[in-house]
C-alpha cells in the first residue's frame, strides 16, 4: 500500500512524514514523532486516555486515522508548558493533587483545556459533563474537579 | 505527640506529578529502547485442553521474526505468578509452568513471538500451528466438586485448592448461639472485580551482558525479581527489575503477567522485547480480585446487643491457578475478628479450581468480603433488637489492646467513635434516619445506612513485612532517599520524603527520591500492598532519618567542640542551646554536610544512613461509612446521593495524598457495590466483558457526592502517628449502600453488584 | 514504526458525495466510508469489519450543516457531528428531546468526532439518537450511482448492524419533517453507567389537536434486533384524550408489542428490559401529557 506524504502540525511545529494509510494518530504521535505523553489504554474510544486536541477539539487519537488529520493543528500534552513553565491547568493539577498514577492525566488535562477554552467559567456539573469521556481509576475525580475549577478561576 | 510540625501534615505537591502533567513520565507502555522488538502472546481458544503439538517452524521463518517460544522452551520450573508467595513462610501453592502441557483458562498463552513490528508479530502468531485435545471444563464450584468433574490440575482431587478448614477460632459458638436472643444469618456473594487500571498490562525485558533487566508494573520489585529468576531458572543476581511509573496497580502488580514471556524472548533474541497487552487481553489475562463466590455468615447477639457468636464460611473460586485465593479467604476471615468483641468465633475457608483466569488481589483484599456480609447482618441484628445501628458500633467495637486479627495481635489505637460522630453529623443521620421499620412512600424513596470497619497497616504477622530505607547525603545539605515501595503514584515516596525532612529538620526541597524503583539500587523491600507504604516503610524512613540526625548532631558537636547534649538544631542550623544567638558558635546543616565529605581533617565520611525494620504491631485504620441513597422502586436504580466515609488514619503525613487514596477507593467501592462485574460465558468460559465498552468503571458522571474525611487522633506505633490509607477507602460503600437501600425500600441485598435488576427482583420478592 | 493496530488499507479522499458514491460502488463492498471514525475504526480493530479501502467523506465541503426549525423541519448534513447538534440553537429549542438523546452521550470526544449520520448508520438497536429520530419521523436522503431516494429511518434497519445500504449508497442528509403546534416529545433511557449504551430507550412523539391525540410515534430501542415502532400502542392513542388510565394502557401495550423481544446480555436481562419498556413508555407519555397541559 502506498505511503502518504503527510504534514503534521503538532504543538505548533511542522513535521513532514511518509505514513501508512492505516496508521492511527496515536501511533504516529507516539512512535514516529516521539510524543510519549500520548497514552493509549482501551484502543476503542471508551476511556479518553489518548485524547489530543485537533483544531482545538478534544478527540480520541486511538481511533483517528492519521491521514485524516493532515495539516490540522494538533496539540498534545507536551505542547502546554512554555519551556519549563507549566500552564495554569498543569500547575493546578499538581497543586490540587489531581494526579496519582498519571496515566489518564495527559488526556484529562487536554479535555479540561478544551472545556475551559470553550467555557471559561464552568460549574462543577459542567466539569463533570465536560470530562465524562476521560476515565480515571485512581483519584475518585474530586480533586480533578477542584483542579479544573481552580484553573478556570485563573489561579491554582 | 504534640509538636509543631513543619513538613509533615502539609499539603505539599507530589514531585513526581510535575513530570506526569507534562507527559514526561515513563511507563512500561511508553518505554522504547533501541532495537526493541514487539512481543505478542498466542492465547488458547479453549478453557481446558491438552496441548498436543505446537509447530512454530513456519512462524520462525517469517522475515522480521526474531524468536518464537513455546512448550519446547519452557525451563520446566514450577512457579506461580503470585510473587507474594515469598512472604509466607510456607508459601502459597505454586502450580504453574511457563508453557504447560495443559491450558486451563481461555486466553492462557501457549506461545509467544518477538518481531520487529506489530504487524509481523501478528502474522507470526497466525503461522503457529497448535493441536489441542479439548478437555471438559468446569466454570463454577458446584460443577468443579462433582465426583466425575474434569480436573483442572491432575493432582487436585475434586478440584480442591484448600479443603474446608477452620482458622483462628476461639470460644464456643454453638453454646453462644444457644444463649443468643437474636440470630441473623445469610448467604452472600461477591464479584470477580477487575483492577482495571488504565495502563494495559505490559513489560519490557532486555537481556544484555549476561543480565536480564525487566521493566515491570510490579508493586513488589524485589519479589518479582526472585520469581522471574526462579521461573526462568537463572540466578537471582542475574535479574534486575525496574519499576518505572505504573499506570495500574490496585493489586494487579502483586502478580506477574507478561514479564516472563518478555524475559525469555529477550534471552533468546539478545534484544529488548516489549509485550504490551491490548485492553481486551488485559481484561482476559490479568489475575483479578480474590473471587469469594460465597460467604455464609451467622451472628448471634443478646437483646442489649452484646455480640456473642460469629460463624462464617468463605468459599473461594480460585480459577485456573491457586494464586491468592487461599490468602484472600484467610484475610477476609481474619478481618472479621478486628471489628467487634464477639465472645466466640468459628470461621472456615475453602477454595477450588475452575477454568477461569486466576485470582490475584485487588485493593481491599479480603476486606470487601468481610465488611459486606458482616455489616449488613449487624444491621439486621440491630433491627431485631431495635437498637440504633450507630450505638451498636460504638458500644461493641474492639478498642485499644483488643484482639487485632491474628492471635496475639493487639489493636494499637482506635478512633472509630469519633468517625461515627463526624460521619453521622455530615450525612444528617439524626434528621434522615427515621428508625427501624419506617416505611417510605412514593416511587422514589430515600434511605440512609452505615457500616464500620477496622483494617490494617501492613499484613504482619501473616506476611513478611521486612522493609528498608536509605538516606545518602550530599555536600550541599540535600540528600537522596532510597526506598522501594512499588510506586503507583499514591504519594508514598512523597510522604516518606516529608517524614525524613521532618525528622532531619530540613525542607522537602532538600530531599530527592528516585521514583523509579531499581532492584540493583534499592535495598530489599516487600513493596506496596496490604496498606504498608506509609506505616511500614515510613517507619524505616523515620529510623534512617533519626540515625542520620544523630550522625550529624555528633559531627556538629565535634565541630563546635561541645558534648552533643549541649546543641540543638532549628531552621537547618546547629547551635548551642545556652548561646543560640552566637553566630560564632553555629553551623548550618549544609556546612556540616560539606564538612562530612570535604573535611580535610581526616574524618571524612559519606553519611549514609540505612535502616531495616520489621514492624510487628497491628495499627488498624478505622472507618465509619454513611450512605444516603434514593431508590427508584419502578426501575430499581439506586442513586447514591451522598457517600461519606470518615477515616481514623492516625495522622495524615500529607492530607492531599491521603484523601487522594481514600477518594480513589470510594469510586472503586461504589463500582464494586453497584455495577462492576466480570461476566463470563458459562458455556465456554470466555470473558464477555473484555473491553471498557463492556466492562464499566465509573466515569465522572457516575461520581456521586462523595467525601473522605480524616480524623487524626494519632497512633503510638506509626511514623508521626500515621496509620494506613491505601485500602481503607474501598470497604464500606457496599454495606452502607445495602443498609441504606433497606432503609429506603425494605429489601436486603446479599449479592454485589447491587444492580437495578437485582434491586427490582428483590422488591418484587419482598426480600 | 512499531505498532499498527489496523490492517493495511488504501485511503482515498472524496471531493463530492457523488464521487464518494461512485468509488464505493466500484469497490463493491470492500470499501467503507470514513467520517468521524467512532464506529468504523473500533469495528476494524476487532475484526468485525475488514475493508480494503477507506473513503474519507470528511474532506467534502458543505455537509456540516444543521438547519431549520420546528415549523420548517430540520436538515442535518452528513458531516454534522453530535457536538454540532448539541450546540445547535435550533436543536436545543425546537427539538428538545433530540437534544436530550444527544447530550446524555457521556463522551465529549465522541460527540466532537462522531457524526449523527455515522451514529445512526452503525445500526446498533441501542442508539439513543436513532430511536429519537424515528420518533420524530426522520427520513434519510440516500445518494447512490443509480439516483437519490428518501427512506424513512424506521425502514432503514434490517438487523443488528445491518441496514438497507448497499455499496455506493451514501446518506447525504437526515430530514426531520416540520411539526405543527401541539407536538410534544420525550426521550428516556436506562444505562448501567452514564458512559454505557442504553439497556432500553424510548423516544416518543405525540401531536395533540383539539384536545385529542392526532398522531403518535413510539420508538423503543435495545429490545429487538432493530428499533421497534410500537404501532399497536400508537393506534390506541389515536383520537383519544390522554388520561392517566390511557397512559397506563398504552404503556402496557408498548411493552406487550410483539416486536419487543429483549434478550439477556452483559448489560441487562430480558425480564428487566421487558418491564422497563412499560416504565419508560409510561414516564415518557406522562411527560408529554404534562407538557401538553402547560
Amino acid at each position: 500500500m502506498q505511503k502518504i506524504p503527510a504534514l503534521f502540525i503538532v504543538n505548533g511545529d511542522k513535521y513532514e512524514l511518509l505514513i501508512d494509510p492505516h496508521a492511527l494518530l496515536v501511533e504516529v504521535l507516539r512512535d514516529e514523532l516521539g510524543f510519549h505523553g500520548v497514552h493509549e489504554s482501551c484502543g476503542e474510544g471508551d476511556c479518553g486516555a489518548c485524547t489530543v486536541l485537533v483544531d482545538g477539539l478534544a478527540v480520541l487519537s486511538c481511533i483517528t486515522l492519521a491521514a485524516s488529520v493532515r495539516g490540522k493543528s494538533i496539540v498534545t500534552i507536551e505542547g502546554l508548558a512554555k519551556g519549563a513553565d507549566l500552564n495554569t491547568l498543569q500547575r493546578a493539577f499538581v497543586t490540587h493533587h489531581a494526579v496519582q498514577c498519571g496515566y489518564c492525566t495527559p488526556g484529562m488535562i487536554l479535555s479540561a483545556k478544551h472545556l475551559i477554552d470553550e467555557n471559561p467559567h464552568p460549574t462543577r456539573e459542567g466539569i463533570k459533563k465536560g470530562l465524562a469521556g476521560n476515565l480515571c481509576r485512581c483519584t475518585g475525580y474530586n480533586k480533578i474537579i477542584e483542579a479544573v475549577l481552580a484553573a478556570a478561576k485563573g489561579g491554582e | 505527640m504534640e509538636q509543631t510540625l513543619r513538613v509533615v501534615g502539609k499539603r505539599l505537591p507530589n514531585k513526581e506529578n510535575f513530570d506526569k502533567v507534562q507527559g514526561r513520565a515513563d511507563y512500561c507502555a511508553t518505554i522504547t529502547l533501541p532495537g526493541m522488538l514487539v512481543g505478542k502472546l498466542l492465547p488458547s481458544p479453549h478453557a481446558h485442553a491438552r496441548v498436543i503439538r505446537v509447530d512454530t517452524s513456519r512462524s520462525e521463518q517469517l522475515s522480521g521474526v526474531k524468536a518464537v517460544i513455546s512448550k519446547k522452551d519452557d525451563p520446566r520450573k514450577v512457579f506461580t505468578w503470585n510473587i507474594m508467595t515469598f512472604q509466607l513462610p510456607e508459601g502459597e501453592l505454586q502450580d504453574m509452568y511457563l508453557f504447560d502441557d495443559i491450558v486451563r483458562y481461555p486466553g492462557e498463552p501457549i506461545a509467544a513471538v518477538a518481531a520487529i513490528n506489530e504487524e509481523i508479530a501478528r502474522q507470526a502468531l497466525a503461522l503457529i500451528e497448535v493441536e489441542y485435545e479439548v478437555l471438559p471444563a468446569v466454570f463454577n464450584i458446584d460443577d468443579a466438586v462433582k465426583s466425575n468433574a474434569s480436573l483442572v490440575h491432575e493432582t487436585a482431587q475434586n478440584n480442591i485448592v484448600f479443603p474446608t478448614s477452620p482458622i483462628f477460632c476461639y470460644g464456643d459458638v454453638e453454646k453462644d448461639f444457644a444463649e443468643s436472643d437474636v440470630i441473623v444469618e445469610g448467604v452472600f456473594s461477591t464479584s470477580k472485580q477487575s483492577q482495571a487500571g488504565l495502563e494495559n498490562a505490559g513489560s519490557v525485558a532486555e537481556y544484555k551482558n549476561g543480565r536480564l533487566t525487566v521493566w515491570s508494573q510490579t508493586q513488589l520489585p524485589h519479589l518479582a525479581k526472585r520469581m522471574i529468576a526462579k521461573a526462568l531458572d537463572i540466578p537471582e543476581g542475574m535479574v534486575r527489575v525496574i519499576q518505572p511509573f505504573a499506570g495500574t496497580g490496585f493489586g494487579a502488580g502483586t502478580d506477574l503477567c507478561t514479564e516472563l514471556f518478555a524475559g525469555l524472548l529477550s534471552m533468546k533474541t539478545g534484544a529488548p522485547v516489549k509485550i504490551l497487552l491490548t485492553r481486551n487481553e488485559d481484561l482476559r489475562m490479568r489475575w483479578t480480585r480474590e473471587h469469594i463466590v460465597k460467604i455464609e455468615m451467622k451472628l448471634g447477639v443478646k437483646k442489649d446487643g452484646t455480640p456473642l457468636a460469629l460463624k462464617a464460611k468463605y468459599t473461594g473460586d480460585g480459577g485456573a491457578y491457586a494464586g491468592k485465593i487461599v490468602s484472600g479467604c484467610a484475610v477476609s476471615l481474619a478481618s472479621n475478628i478486628t471489628e467487634y468483641e464477639f465472645k466466640s468465633m468459628y470461621q472456615e475457608i475453602e477454595a477450588f479450581y475452575t477454568n477461569h483466569v486466576a485470582c490475584g488481589a485487588m485493593r481491599g483484599f479480603g476486606g470487601m468480603q468481610s465488611s459486606f456480609p458482616r455489616e449488613t447482618l449487624v444491621d439486621e441484628a440491630c433491627e431485631k433488637i431495635n437498637m440504633d445501628p450507630i450505638e451498636f458500633r460504638k458500644k461493641y467495637h474492639r478498642g485499644v489492646g483488643g484482639l487485632g486479627w491474628f492471635p496475639g495481635t493487639e489493636i494499637t489505637s482506635c478512633g472509630l467513635d469519633e468517625c461515627l460522630r463526624v460521619g453521622a453529623e455530615k450525612v444528617g443521620w439524626k434528621e434522615k434516619w427515621q428508625g427501624w421499620g419506617s416505611k417510605k412512600k412514593g416511587i422514589r424513596r430515600r434511605g440512609v445506612g452505615l457500616a464500620a470497619m477496622g483494617w490494617l497497616s501492613g499484613a504482619q504477622p501473616m506476611l513478611l513485612e521486612h522493609t528498608n530505607a536509605t538516606l545518602k547525603f550530599n555536600c550541599d545539605g540535600t540528600c537522596t532517599l532510597i526506598v522501594s515501595p512499588g510506586n503507583l503514584g499514591m504519594g508514598a515516596i512523597g510522604s516518606h520524603c516529608q517524614i525524613a525532612a521532618e525528622v532531619l529538620g530540613i525542607d522537602l526541597e532538600d530531599i530527592h527520591a528516585p521514583f523509579t524503583q531499581d532492584t540493583d539500587i534499592t535495598a530489599f523491600d516487600i513493596g506496596t500492598h496490604a496498606s504498608r507504604g506509609c506505616f511500614c516503610i515510613g517507619r524505616a524512613v523515620f529510623k534512617a532519618a533519626q540515625q542520620a540526625r544523630e550522625i550529624f548532631f555528633n559531627r556538629a558537636a565535634k565541630k563546635l567542640k561541645v558534648p552533643v547534649d549541649r546543641i540543638d538544631m532549628k531552621n537547618k542550623r546547629f547551635f548551642l542551646k545556652d548561646d543560640p544567638e552566637n553566630s560564632q558558635k553555629w553551623f548550618s546543616f549544609e556546612e556540616i554536610c560539606q564538612d562530612a565529605i570535604y573535611s580535610f581533617g581526616h574524618d571524612c565520611q559519606q553519611v549514609v544512613s540505612h535502616a531495616s525494620v520489621e514492624p510487628t504491631e497491628f495499627a488498624p485504620p478505622w472507618q465509619a461509612g454513611f450512605a444516603e441513597v434514593e431508590v427508584d422502586t419502578e426501575t430499581g436504580v439506586v442513586d447514591v446521593l451522598k457517600m461519606i466515609i470518615v477515616h481514623d488514619i492516625g495522622k495524615a503525613i500529607n492530607p492531599n495524598f491521603v484523601e487522594g487514596q481514600l477518594e480513589g477507593g470510594q469510586l472503586q467501592g461504589i463500582g464494586f457495590a453497584l455495577f462492576e462485574d466480570m461476566m463470563i460465558n458459562q458455556e465456554n468460559g470466555t470473558i464477555l466483558t473484555d473491553s471498557f465498552n463492556k466492562h464499566k468503571i465509573a466515569c465522572m458522571l457516575d461520581c456521586p457526592d462523595h467525601e473522605a474525611l480524616l480524623v487524626e487522633l494519632g497512633d503510638p506505633t506509626g511514623p508521626f502517628g500515621a496509620k494506613s490509607c491505601g485500602e481503607a477507602g474501598i470497604f464500606l460503600q457496599a454495606p452502607a449502600i445495602a443498609n441504606a437501600i433497606y432503609d429506603a425500600v425494605g429489601v436486603r441485598l446479599r449479592d454485589v453488584p447491587m444492580t437495578p435488576e437485582r434491586v427490582l427482583a428483590a422488591l418484587k420478592n419482598g426480600l | 514504526m512499531l505498532y499498527r493496530a489496523l490492517h493495511p488499507i488504501s485511503y482515498l479522499e472524496a471531493k463530492t458525495v457523488s464521487e464518494a458514491s461512485e468509488i464505493c460502488f466500484s469497490y463493491n463492498g470492500t470499501a467503507s466510508l470514513l467520517a468521524g471514525g467512532c464506529s468504523l475504526i473500533p469495528l476494524m480493530k476487532n475484526g468485525a469489519l475488514k475493508p480494503q479501502v477507506l473513503v474519507n467523506l470528511a474532506t467534502i465541503d458543505g455537509l456540516k450543516y444543521i438547519e431549520g426549525s420546528r415549523s420548517e423541519g430540520l436538515r442535518i448534513g452528513a458531516l454534522a457531528t453530535l457536538r454540532d447538534a448539541e450546540k445547535s440553537l435550533a436543536v436545543q429549542t425546537d427539538f428538545p428531546s433530540l437534544f436530550d438523546s444527544i447530550t446524555q452521550i457521556a463522551s465529549v470526544q465522541v460527540k466532537n468526532m462522531g457524526t449523527i449520520v455515522g451514529n445512526i448508520t452503525e445500526g446498533t438497536p441501542a442508539s439513543d439518537v436513532a430511536a429519537m429520530l424515528i420518533a420524530l419521523g426522520a427520513k434519510l436522503k440516500i445518494i447512490s450511482p443509480g439516483g437519490t431516494q428518501m427512506v424513512p429511518l424506521d425502514s432503514f434497519y434490517v438487523h443488528v448492524r445491518k441496514t438497507i445500504l448497499r455499496p455506493g449508497d451514501i446518506i447525504e442528509e437526515i430530514i426531520i419533517p416540520p411539526r405543527s403546534e401541539g407536538t410534544y416529545t420525550a426521550f428516556l433511557n436506562l444505562c448501567k453507567t452514564k458512559e454505557d449504551p442504553a439497556k432500553v430507550n424510548v423516544g416518543m412523539l405525540v401531536r395533540i389537536a383539539e384536545g385529542v391525540c392526532a398522531e403518535a410515534r413510539i420508538a423503543v430501542g435495545a429490545v429487538a434486533p432493530v428499533i421497534v415502532r410500537a404501532r399497536k400502542a400508537e393506534g390506541m392513542l389515536q383520537g383519544k384524550k390522554i388520561t392517566p388510565a390511557l397512559i397506563e394502557d398504552v404503556a402496557a401495550a408498548v411493552r406487550d408489542d410483539e416486536g419487543v423481544r429483549p434478550i439477556t446480555d452483559i448489560r441487562s436481562t430480558a425480564e428487566y428490559r421487558h418491564e422497563m419498556v412499560e416504565v419508560l413508555a409510561r414516564r415518557a407519555l406522562t411527560k408529554i401529557q404534562q407538557k401538553a397541559v402547560h
